[in-house]
């Protein structure tokens, strides 16, 4: 059975180095030019620099996004951007306009070629297209059933790297422009207002209201804890999660536990998986999950029609700085109290249990309640934990969603 | 100059215009009443024959796309409009001389991009109606390739591989009576229609409108102009050919007697795209 790559986002160093730290092979970012996350904080060259020597140091690899869509205006310093980033030595660039290719050949650059799923490319003979332009990889698009994804595996001649979990597009990735047309910004360009995620009327051809229920076409997240095994055993190179834009406890959480699953199905390819997988993505998710079209056709099922899914998590409430003697600082991240019931959780900690029994503040003194973001604090806690472990709220936790 | 229009069904090709773009039953994006039988039947015509296949195009369909293309390459079709990038590959392997002009719809943005496609063989690029005008006269100055513009008509701007407005139905547990229904946006009071051809489309609010554009076009080298006849009743048809053919004082009188809601669609917008800036 072939192990894939295990590829998570990162929207600054902090989540670059836990999804390290959680498992992934390799991380994806954006730069602060030419990509679809424009409203990102994203890395500047020199984080660039320091996250390739992050990676490279831990035998894994970054993959750097220059998606965009470009319009004229776009390219001035498109050229200089991309040989920066061949001097880098970044493993790849996932770019979804050919003016990359164009660009890079014509300066002989050593970029390794990713084409994102912005191309939508979803048969073998388009795979072949781009191979033949010198693309490595294609992001295959989110529309792929395991039928097709097979067979551009067996037909195609670029390595295939599949979504496994996160929010999704309702279109056909780089073929949806409401938010052009409603609002005017170019979602090809990072500019995306989310107008799927809105709620409309639906009026019939005469413009009469159909029904008092909203009609939106939003669609509820990607989580493919259950076909993993497949789509390892159909070869996909790389399972890739998105999110750049999410926190540092949504990516240590789905990438920990994804890291288990491809590992477990690796050594024995008749793994339960128990529900384990399952609640744990729960826990970093603020929609329901469902399997979209890799199994089916999507129906209503796949989609919501009102507001009412989106549910902020507020689980994530500490990341461990450091453990000395009998004390545990940590950076708060979310409120909690004194009794409350919480789970630290990491790669070597694994999820362990522990009533909090007593609050210390920076200079020491006792607290009851911790409710500043980024405070630094001190707890109790008797067991070993390790930097950049996580402490969840248990109380909040969630039923299953899927 | 050339006008042509893009139709979607066989009545439609006897429209009085320079030619045609033939959106067909298989293998369009917006799905038209053309069969691909009829398409075979084509012979010479005084009038340019464009097929737009600009569908993405999954797997269970290469085998009828690659069928279609072979038995069509030797008929007089002045083009073939592609979506995928199957189509070159295709094209190129089975040495079918049909000028192919890119149509990505939404990502046919810059003439970089544009010298891309030329170096692979690419004829022409229909620009994505996003474009303003500035744009538009740069790409057509800095590549040699033949530009057609949208013109006229309602403009996609959405298309999924699922049928949302099906769906919907099933989720409300009522029965989808029509082809077609409208999405009512309530912050800015518009309407657009959705329909599901292929999974689902949604098309702008207004209908792009550059007559008064057309002339200062022309002057910067732009030769061809599509109307696209999406959602246009049939007795309004030949006025808009007529009325942008004459381009005169009359023609703002007779489009405005259509009753159609009218817009500049991208020409004098400069879309957004950071709205926070991080650096």
């Amino acid at each position: 059975m072939n192990k894939p790559e295990l590829l998570a986002p990162a929207g600054n160093i902090e989540k670059l180095k836990i999804a390290f730290k959680y498992g992934a092979d390799a991380v994806y970012v954006g730069g602060q030019h030419f990509s679809l996350r424009a409203n990102a904080s994203n890395f500047s060259m020199e984080d660039i620099k320091e996250s390739v020597a992050i990676a490279h140091g831990d035998n894994k690899k970054l993959y750097v996004v220059v998606n965009m869509i470009f319009h004229n205006e776009d390219l001035e310093g498109l050229k200089e951007y991309l040989i920066e980033l061949d001097k880098l030595k970044v493993d790849a660039i996932i770019i979804a306009d050919p003016i990359v290719i164009k660009l890079v050949k014509e300066n002989n650059l050593n970029l390794e070629l990713h084409l994102s799923t912005q191309q939508s490319t979803i048969n073998y003979e388009a795979i072949n297209f781009w191979h033949n332009q010198g693309v490595k990889r294609i992001v295959l698009a989110r529309e792929a059933s395991k039928e097709e994804m097979k067979e551009n595996i067996e037909k195609g001649k670029c390595d295939i790297e599949a979504f496994i979990h996160g929010s999704m597009c309702m279109g056909y990735s780089g073929r949806c422009q409401l938010s052009s047309f409603m609002v005017n910004r170019d979602a090809n360009r990072g500019g995306c207002a989310q107008n799927c995620r809105w709620e409309y009327d639906l009026l019939d051809e005469n413009k009469n209201l159909v029904n008092e229920e909203s009609f939106s076409m939003k669609t509820k997240d990607l989580c493919m804890i259950k076909h993993i095994k497949d789509l390892m055993e159909l070869g996909v190179c790389s399972l890739k999660v998105e999110g750049r834009m999410r926190s540092i406890h949504y990516i240590a959480t789905v990438i920990n536990l994804y890291r288990k699953l491809i590992d477990n199905l690796y050594e024995n390819p008749n793994y339960e998986i128990t529900d384990w997988y399952q609640t744990e993505a729960d826990r970093a998710a603020n929609r329901e999950y469902a399997i979209q079209n890799f199994d089916k056709y999507p129906t209503y099922k796949e989609q919501y029609y009102s507001y009412r899914e989106e549910k902020p998590t507020k689980e994530f409430i500490g990341i461990v700085l450091e453990q000395k003697d009998d004390l545990t600082k940590i950076e708060q991240r979310n409120y909690f109290e004194t009794g409350d019931e919480i789970e630290i959780f990491g790669p070597k900690t694994g999820n362990k249990n522990y009533t909090i029994n007593k609050i210390l503040d920076e200079n020491k003194n006792e607290i009851n309640v911790a409710r500043h973001p980024r405070q630094i604090l001190y707890l109790e806690i008797p067991f070993k934990v390790e930097q950049d472990d996580l402490l969840r709220d248990t109380k909040n936790n969630k039923e299953h969603f899927i | 100059m050339k006008l042509l229009a893009n139709v979607y069904n066989e009545e439609d090709i006897n429209l009085p215009v320079d030619g045609v773009i033939l959106n067909l039953e298989d293998f369009s994006e917006i799905k038209g009443n053309i069969s691909l039988e009829f398409v075979k039947t084509i012979k010479g015509s005084n009038k340019e024959i464009y097929l737009n296949l600009n569908k993405i195009i999954h797997n269970r369909e290469l085998d009828k796309l690659k069928n279609f293309l072979n038995e069509i390459k030797d008929r007089q079709i002045d083009g073939i409009l592609f979506g995928d990038l199957s189509l070159v590959k295709i094209c190129q392997e089975k040495n079918i001389k049909i000028p192919l002009i890119w149509n990505q719809t939404h990502l046919v943005t810059n003439y970089q991009t544009g010298l891309f496609y030329e170096a692979k063989g690419i004829k022409g690029a229909l620009l994505a109606s996003e474009l303003n005008l500035e744009e538009i006269i740069e790409f057509q100055k800095n590549t040699k390739l033949n530009i057609f513009i949208n013109i006229f008509g309602y403009q996609p701007m959405f298309k999924s591989f699922r049928k949302v407005v099906s769906n919907y139905f099933d989720y409300i547990k009522e029965d989808k009576k029509e082809n077609d229904y409208y999405i009512h946006e309530k912050i800015n009071n518009e309407d657009y229609l959705i329909n599901e051809d292929f999974g689902t489309n949604i098309f702008s609010s207004h209908a792009l409108d550059g007559i008064e554009e057309m002339g200062s076009l022309i002057n910067q080298g732009i030769n061809n102009f599509v109307i696209n006849m999406y959602h246009i009743e049939n007795d309004k048809k030949e006025k808009i050919i007529k009325a942008y053919k004459n381009n005169n004082d009359q023609s703002r009188e007779t489009l405005d007697g259509l009753n159609i809601p009218f817009d500049k669609g991208f020409f004098y917008k400069k879309q957004e795209y950071k709205v926070r800036d991080h650096e």
